[in-house]
């Protein structure tokens, strides 16, 4: 189970790591090598454990990544585009449409994030305010009173 | 005692710390020769808190015979309002970094579009004297110097890189270094990290007045409890004497602290958008 940060922040890195993949599709590259480079050459400003899920594990191919993505990537609502790929690549489709799709897709859901955190973040804070800062308020203003009236 | 935590501890603090605020000022501002927040500064720290912790060991010596007071409290609120203002310099130093950074990058998308090549491109622009990306090409002006001494410019765009703290900016310029390396074109490159950029920026400009008027609100509350408190005690002295003797004060008031710290907390986490 995410936490709703870690859900942000892993779907900020897949939307760089899929405009990574994409810039080097549209150059001509094959989408294993980009896939590889784009690690290589981003992967140090990404969440490191995001770096590990994307790699390629025990020397499997790019076929097998996909397909443990789809099964297994932490955020279930992704797994689709891993899904899509993975039957795309096998079929040997282009991939540059699928993986801008892809980015621009959760770039949007990303953006819709942001505005909602920000139309609720008011809401909420105001919520914890009540919930922690007026008991003690409350706690020290009537704690003395009621010992004088009699309550031990 | 009142005379004595003055003289010793808050005078000799103010008078060190208004002459380190106006040189770290100047310190942070000048990205070009050196990173903020180097050496340069690290040392201005030490000799504050120093020089702040000998003065309050001098005046409490004079004046009270006790020197090793003031020494302890000449050095606790420098030790502290250091660290606050020196925070406080470096993030509004990056902000400025980064808002400069989009000025700069598009005229350099503007310079690549009319045919000159990166490095060409990049030189030209951190040399030129225009006040608007002053901030980010001295950032880049620190990393690109070494490729007059032999550096390549790819390893050059990796330090500078690392010396950024906006992620969208840190990718960037991670993309645009793989591009040139691989002899991918730089333009689209460019023009995605610019839009992300800009996003990025707005997003965070957005979540960060969100979180000012969320910290005043927190400064209000958290100080809420203690005033109410201190009214009563003030007003009804009899009534917080029996409250002070009786079982019950230590517990209540460390039920209203971490309370306070668990609502501050939980506040910190909620204003955090990733």
């Amino acid at each position: 189970m995410l936490l709703l940060t870690e859900k942000r922040r892993l779907r900020a890195d897949l939307i760089h790591f899929f405009e990574g993949v994409a810039i080097h599709i549209h150059c001509g590259y094959d989408l294993a090598y980009a896939w590889n480079e784009v690690l290589r050459g981003v992967g140090q400003v990404m969440a490191p454990a995001f770096v590990t899920l994307m790699l390629f594990q025990d020397g499997g191919t790019l076929a097998d990544t996909l397909n443990r993505l789809s099964n297994s990537y932490p955020d279930p609502s992704h797994r689709l585009w891993f899904t899509i790929l993975a039957q795309l690549y096998m079929q040997g489709a282009g991939m540059s449409e699928a993986v801008t799709a892809a980015a621009e897709t959760l770039d949007r859901e990303q953006a819709r994030d942001l505005d909602n955190h920000c139309r609720t973040l008011p809401g909420r804070l105001n919520l914890r305010i009540l919930l922690f800062f007026l008991p003690p308020t409350l706690l020290l203003l009537f704690c003395p009173l009621l010992l004088e009236w009699g309550f031990e | 005692m009142i005379g004595f935590v003055l003289a010793g501890g808050i005078l000799p603090f103010l008078i060190c710390w208004g002459i380190s605020y106006s040189l770290k000022r100047r310190i942070t501002s000048s990205t070009r020769h050196g990173r903020p927040g180097g050496p340069q500064l690290v040392s201005l720290q030490c000799s504050l808190i120093l020089a702040s912790a000998l003065l309050g060991a001098i005046i409490a010596g004079y004046l009270w015979g006790r020197p090793i007071f003031g020494l302890v409290l000449g050095a606790i609120p420098s030790l502290c309002g250091e660290r606050a203002s020196s925070l406080w310099l470096f993030q509004r130093n990056h902000r400025k970094v980064e808002e400069a950074s989009v000025g700069f990058l598009t005229a350099l998308q503007g310079l690549l579009k009319s045919g000159i090549g990166l490095s060409s491109a990049l030189f030209q622009l951190v040399e030129s004297p225009q006040s608007t990306w002053a901030p980010f090409a001295g950032l880049l002006d620190a990393s690109l110097i070494r490729f007059h001494s032999g550096t390549s410019l790819s390893a050059c765009l990796t330090r500078a890189r690392d010396r950024t703290s906006l992620p969208g900016l840190r990718l960037g310029l991670g993309l645009v270094q793989m591009a040139y390396c691989q002899g991918l074109p730089i333009l689209p490159i460019l023009g995605r990290t610019l839009e992300w950029l800009e996003r990025d920026l707005a997003a965070r400009a957005r979540i960060r007045d969100l979180a000012r008027a969320a910290w005043a609100q927190l400064a209000i509350a958290v100080s809420l409890p203690w005033i109410v408190f201190t009214t009563l005690a003030y007003f009804e002295p009899g009534l917080w004497r029996h409250f002070r003797e009786s079982t019950q004060f230590w517990p209540v008031v460390a039920l209203a602290l971490s309370l306070e710290i668990v609502g501050a907390y939980s506040i910190r986490r909620c204003a955090c958008f990733c």
